[in-house]
């Protein structure tokens, strides 16, 4: 609570105030850490194993291995998202299942199921990218800089 | 706990050490095979003295060398100026071939295959050469 809200209370209000935080439960964020750095560790885990999957049965090497694997992935993300199973994980690992490219597969999947409801164009078309468009949006504004800094420091700095 | 803890560390830190020790012992083909393999089991020896590399498979081909190394795991961040030293060497010691230089896995297990079928002689000359071109597609990424 910030310290203009603060001021308008009563002091009895102020007591209940500071002995309610005190009773709070905690949040756990070193266990949090933890489950979010091994779920997305594991998630990660098995886009290695996917990956080296192809390289070892199909015509791919380690260079063009990663598409199909991406591809791969992302499939398995959003059938578990049909399926109800992402929600889950996502509950248990938090930032751990949003980080990798599963992630992202799952924003956009439970978006366009959540939104089947209100038609496929303005519902399902129209509200599918409601959380990964910002993701786009950032992502190309992002590497449009970039590049751009990286093309004139090369173009005059000779970098 | 704080013993469990004390374990985790101790095979966190020695197992690392223990995959980058096993140097694994090149095959050398020899010369009496379908095409003349010295080159190639050569550049093999030179290519394993370098510190970063565990394991290498060469084969030779009319005027190419295709070599693939396993580079040690941290070594894995100076990919480039490995191939470019290795790339180096060989080069200094056969000037007249084309040698290409891969780190890549499935050139790797390409090249592993191929030594194999060589080294048995269970391949012909017309058979190798179609594989030659396929790999050299791996290597170009």
């Amino acid at each position: 609570m910030s310290d203009q809200k603060k001021k308008k209370l009563t002091p009895v209000q102020q007591e209940y105030h500071s002995l309610a935080k005190k009773r709070e439960i905690q949040r756990p964020v070193i266990k949090n850490c933890v489950k979010a750095f091994f779920v997305g560790g594991f998630i990660c885990f098995i886009g290695q194993f996917v990956q080296t999957f192809y390289i070892h049965f199909f015509d791919f090497n380690e260079r063009t291995a990663g598409n199909p694997t991406v591809a791969t992935m992302i499939f398995i993300a959003i059938l578990l998202t049909g399926f109800g199973v992402y929600d889950r994980i996502g509950q248990f690992a938090g930032a751990g299942s949003a980080v990798p490219v599963t992630g992202f597969a799952n924003s956009i999947a439970s978006a366009a199921i959540e939104h089947r409801s209100e038609g496929y164009v303005l519902g399902v078309g129209g509200n599918m990218f409601k959380l990964a468009g910002s993701v786009i949006v950032f992502g190309t504004v992002a590497a449009f800089v970039v590049a751009i800094i990286k093309t004139i420091l090369g173009q005059w700095g000779g970098l | 706990m704080k013993k469990l803890f004390f374990l985790c560390f101790i095979f966190l830190l020695t197992g690392c050490n223990f995959a980058a020790k096993s140097d694994d012992q090149p095959l050398y083909m020899g010369s009496n095979k379908v095409i003349d393999q010295t080159k190639a089991d050569e550049a093999k020896q030179i290519i394993l003295s370098m510190e970063e590399v565990i394991a290498v498979k060469a084969v030779e081909f009319e005027e190419d060398i295709f070599v693939a190394a396993q580079v040690k795991q941290f070594d894995r961040f100076f990919l480039d100026q490995i191939r470019k030293k290795a790339h180096e060497k060989i080069k200094k010691r056969y000037p007249e071939t084309q040698v290409h230089v891969s780190t890549d896995k499935k050139v790797f297990l390409e090249l592993e295959k191929l030594e194999e079928e060589i080294y048995h002689n269970k391949i012909k000359k017309a058979e190798i050469k179609k594989k030659w071109k396929k790999i050299e597609d791996f290597m170009k990424g």
